[in-house]
């Protein structure tokens, strides 16, 4: 028997850790890397949850985290595009260099 | 071992290794260490799942997530050559202050919820006293599946009061039959829409990328095989490629 609040505290410091790596680095790849960290925290809550109270009868927390998947897989490919035609236009993936709009 | 279940064990030492595995992230300098590193969370996180009992969220997790997202990263830090920049050293000052400041603020606020709820407090356990709403709702649940108003299990225990912390799966069929059958009744019409969005979202990326291509005057138009990014960032195991054939090209 594992108590669902280890799975929470596990969850809660993966998201932060997530959170730390979005606000501190400048690789915008990696940017997004920490993105999906904290999206895959957050699917971990959503099975402890549902594994806590639903006794084999709810899979709404199950349901979610598939669509959550299936977002995640879809807005890395949009993601990734959109990295990959900015690195051509000014040659450097470091989200500081991305001002165009500052101008 | 320790004086713990084995499960709790195995649970601490996949939950670690995810924790190390996610600083690794943040911390490494190359953006492929970085990448690695994720899909060692990302299979430790799998395990956790299997500690849960759900398989179909292990499978997905490791072919969507570690199979299919980590290998276009990869792909495009290939394609883009990102070097091993120096990551954390010339930060502004700001970011670098107050980047850690605030995720542990974070990291304290969801831990006060969680020490302070339910769970934690009454060992996971959920009852009626301390927690009527989501009582109430189980008992709802239990109406909408079976069609009449539950008060008491097969085994004679109240409905209203859950043993706690832990779901035993039916022995008859696993988590993943079960959860088919969900998938493709319950949440149809999310099912249909998430095929969608998964066909627009190729075809997004599809055409972002490619009015990049056309766009790009590179040097070494002729030689996509090699680089994507126009000319090679120079020192790069790709420069020196393209140099050598160059060279050989010349001898001709």
């Amino acid at each position: 028997m594992i108590p669902t609040a280890w799975f929470l505290i596990v969850s809660g410091i993966l998201f932060s850790i997530g959170m730390t790596g979005v606000l501190l680095r400048r690789n915008v790849l990696v940017i997004f890397m920490c993105v999906e960290l904290m999206m895959n925290a957050v699917n971990l809550t959503f099975v402890a949850f549902a594994r806590s109270f639903n006794k084999g009868i709810n899979f709404a927390g199950d349901g979610f985290v598939v669509f959550v998947v299936t977002v995640a897989a879809a807005e890395a490919a949009v993601g990734l595009a959109i990295i990959v035609s900015l690195a051509r236009q000014q040659e450097s993936i470091d989200a500081d260099s991305i001002d165009l709009l500052k101008e | 071992m320790f004086g713990f279940p084995l499960e709790q064990i195995i649970f601490i030492v996949l939950s670690a290794l995810a924790i190390i595995t996610a600083m690794g992230l943040v911390i490494l300098k190359d953006p492929v260490h970085s990448a690695l590193s994720l899909v060692l969370t990302f299979f430790n996180v799998a395990g956790m799942y299997i500690l849960m009992g759900a398989e179909f969220m292990a499978a997905i997790q490791v072919l969507v997530y570690s199979g299919a997202i980590l290998v276009l990263f990869l792909f495009v830090i290939m394609l883009l050559q990102v070097r091993p920049g120096p990551s954390l050293n010339p930060l502004r000052f700001f970011q670098s202050k107050f980047a850690p400041v605030v995720g542990v603020a974070l990291l304290a606020e969801i831990l006060l919820v969680i020490l302070t709820s339910n769970f934690f407090i009454n060992g996971g356990k959920l009852t009626a006293d301390n927690n009527t709403q989501a009582a109430n709702m189980q008992k709802n649940v239990a109406y909408v599946v079976s069609g009449k108003i539950p008060l008491v299990d097969a085994k004679g225990g109240s409905l209203v009061t859950n043993t706690g912390n832990w779901y035993e799966p039916p022995a008859a069929s696993g988590h993943t039959a079960l959860f088919g059958k969900e998938l493709y009744s319950r949440f149809i019409l999310p099912f249909e829409i998430s095929s969608i969005i998964l066909l627009v979202a190729a075809i997004g990326a599809i055409v972002i990328s490619r009015s990049a291509l056309t766009r790009d005057p590179g040097e070494f138009r002729d030689k996509r095989g090699i680089s994507l990014a126009g000319a090679p960032a120079p020192g790069s195991p790709q420069a020196l490629e393209v140099e050598k054939e160059r060279k050989l090209i010349m001898k001709k």
